[in-house]
């Protein structure tokens, strides 16, 4: 969601976007670490993997995937424990890692020997950890009693010593005036608020990820249906050269008569017969109201990434062939094919696919919708399926997950072959 | 919303029948299943044509290639364009060890078993005749008794179609399995013999549950925007 703010009411994902716009040396990292959950990144199987806290986890060949999927597995590990932030410098192959304490054990596992070539330089004096400078920062710009200040976002530092606040160039009050409201009304001194004036009305990128994308769309991403059901979309296809997005028919409950699309941030992407489904194979086309409306390329990696990787292709599913999943609630997981044609009570065909995750889940409630999919050796995506459910005696914990539902997640994962889809529309893919 | 379907990897349960099957298929041969009697089996023996009717509509829509296509995906094709589609039962990949078995119904044409035989694309390709149906075949059958009262009245959740062409996977919802008057019914719904159906009971339901948004009081975007393109 791209959109003009001014104010008030910065989202939890413009504060974070904010973040790494402070820091010249963080203009290469996550604002917000990626989330590994469950399997380990496709691209990332490349090297050998490492044992940590029971979970095995494997680096990537490059070096920026490397970096990058440390810093993800930290954030993973430590996020609510002391946690305040990391400087990735992918070209030095190296981590600036800064914490509120002592590093949990399983943090300092991890990190003990340079991981994967990985140099992590550790802080652990931050004054703040990353949950707790969000929240000073979700307050300066929420607290009512600030509007005077003319707030245009908040951010918080990676190193874990504050906050920096932006202000119109109309704000009335000075930095170090604004510095002192500011911390009245939050958790932090004033010597924690870092105010910048003068920065104008701004329109604030924001990175896509899974939790939030904007057009033009992309597959694995979280869609809400008239606010309320939580769903995933599959794959950009193409109806003739018209964009559309894949996902889940059964999204779409008897009391939604709008139909109302709408992404992770709540702006609408199709209403009404713009989406249209094909309930005989549990398939959902949305229209997106945006030109360009999509793309062929999915989100990888965990719930919260901002990773995609292009669509260059569709393959058929046999039994035995490892497949990944990556909906917008559990995020990626892989496992195997166990069956290639069944039926399943209320749809059309025996060609429905069943597989099982190698550990953990690979399907939680409101991925559905999400794509299934093979990723080659050059790291692109090949189209296998859109995911339709999981099966109920395969319950198993969710881990990690979007926090915007609370799923119910199994082992073993339905999903519709992605030929079936796009020959029953008549779609192609779209390749990115 | 929970709809039913299948659970793979269930405990299968014996049909009451006697005898011994004709072949045996390791890779995923049910469980306890157990025999027809001389007049199945002599229905077996005449089993040998393929539908190429029901193949090109079953394999046609589930079958597919595009973009960067890897050695799996080129030998199994390559197989499918060389060989009887009509003949074929279906392809169990073993990645790890870089094999591809492949099962058909009947003869495979010289030039696929000659493609089969020089570890094209340097995979293993495992040759298999011994399919008792088609894939095709077996997909019709699941199709009908998915339709049929007597799936209902089993308590049927799910019908599955294995790769090795053996017969009808049949996932029940309960303990209960079917008395032979019910095997009986099944195999005259569906052509599938009932020593070539593998039962499995307590197979639960498909959890097609879609979640509500916890928090749903942020700033959802309530305009309606004007189409651009």
């Amino acid at each position: 969601m791209r959109r003009r703010r001014a104010l008030s009411a910065v989202s939890a994902a413009v504060l974070t976007v904010a973040v790494a716009g402070a820091s010249a040396a963080a203009q290469d990292a996550p604002s917000e670490p990626t989330l590994l959950t469950g399997g380990a990144s496709p691209e990332l199987d490349q090297m050998e993997p490492v044992q940590t806290s029971g979970e095995t986890v494997t680096a990537a060949s490059a070096p920026d995937e490397a970096v990058a999927y440390l810093a993800d597995t930290i954030y993973a590990l430590g996020y609510d424990a002391g946690y305040a932030g990391q400087v990735l410098q992918p070209e030095k192959r190296a981590i600036d890692l800064y914490w509120k304490g002592e590093l949990p054990s399983d943090v300092e596992e991890l990190i003990s020997g340079d991981p994967y070539g990985v140099q992590v330089n550790v802080d652990t004096t931050a004054e703040f950890t990353r949950e707790e400078a969000m929240a000073a920062a979700t307050a300066a710009v929420e607290t009512s009693e600030l509007d005077d200040l003319q707030i245009t976002t908040a951010s918080v530092k990676p190193d874990g010593t504050g906050i920096v606040v932006s202000l119109t160039d109309d704000a009335p009050a000075g930095p170090s005036a604004a510095a002192r409201e500011i911390a009245a009304a939050t958790d932090v001194e004033a010597d924690a608020v870092t105010v910048k004036e003068d920065v104008g009305d701004i329109f604030v990128p924001t990175v896509d990820r899974r939790s939030n994308d904007s057009a033009p769309y992309k597959g694995g991403g979280r869609i809400y249906v008239d606010g309320r059901n939580a769903c995933s979309t599959a794959f950009s296809a193409l109806d003739g050269g018209a964009g559309r997005l894949l996902s889940a028919a059964h999204c779409v409950t008897a009391e939604n008569t709008n139909k109302t699309v709408q992404d992770g941030g709540g702006t609408r992407i199709a209403q009404g017969d713009a989406v249209k489904r094909r309930k005989s194979i549990d398939s959902m086309s949305i229209d997106p109201t945006t030109s360009p409306a999509s793309k062929g390329r999915i989100f990888v990696s965990g719930w919260n990434s901002d990773s995609t990787r292009e669509v260059v292709g569709w393959g058929s599913n046999h039994t035995g062939q490892k497949v990944c999943a990556g909906g917008a609630t559990t995020g990626h997981h892989c496992g195997n094919i166990i069956d290639d044609a069944v039926t399943a009570s209320g749809l059309n065909g025996a060609f429905y696919v069943v597989a099982r995750a190698t550990t953990g889940a690979f399907q939680g409630g409101a991925d559905s919708g999400g794509p299934v999919y093979e990723v080659l050796d050059s790291g692109n995506i090949r189209a296998k399926g859109v995911v339709y459910a999981g099966t109920l005696p395969s319950t198993t914990a969710c881990g990690t997950h979007n926090p915007d539902v609370d799923p119910t997640c199994h082992r073993d994962l339905v999903y519709v072959p992605i030929s079936v889809v796009l020959s029953t529309w008549g779609y192609t893919l779209d390749l990115g | 919303m929970r709809t039913k379907l299948v659970f793979a990897g269930l405990v299968a349960v014996a049909l009451a029948a006697a005898g011994g099957a004709s072949f045996a298929n390791e890779a995923s041969s049910p469980q306890g299943r157990t025999s027809a009697g001389t007049a199945d089996k002599n229905q077996a023996a005449e089993r040998t044509a393929c539908d190429p009717v029901a193949a090109s509509s079953a394999l046609s829509a589930t079958d597919g290639v595009g973009g960067e296509p890897d050695a799996v995906q080129t030998v199994t094709h390559t197989l499918l364009e060389l060989g009887n589609e009509a003949c074929f039962a279906g392809f169990v990949i073993d990645e790890q060890n870089g094999q591809v078995t492949s099962y058909w119904k009947g003869d495979l044409p010289a030039p696929a078993r000659a493609y089969a035989e020089s570890q094209p694309e340097g995979l293993e390709v495992v040759v298999n005749l011994k399919a008792r149906y088609s894939r095709a075949e077996l997909r019709a059958a699941a199709a009908r008794l998915q339709a049929a009262n007597v799936f209902d009245t089993v308590g049927g959740v799910s019908v599955g179609v294995p790769s090795d062409g053996s017969g009808l996977k049949l996932w029940l919802n309960g303990e209960q399995t079917p008395s032979e008057t019910q095997v009986r019914e099944i195999s005259e719904v569906t052509g599938v013999l009932g020593i070539d159906l593998n039962i499995a009971t307590d197979a639960g339901d498909l959890d097609t549950s879609i979640p509500q948004r916890i928090d749903q009081s942020s700033d959802l975007d309530t305009t309606i925007p004007e189409r651009i393109g």
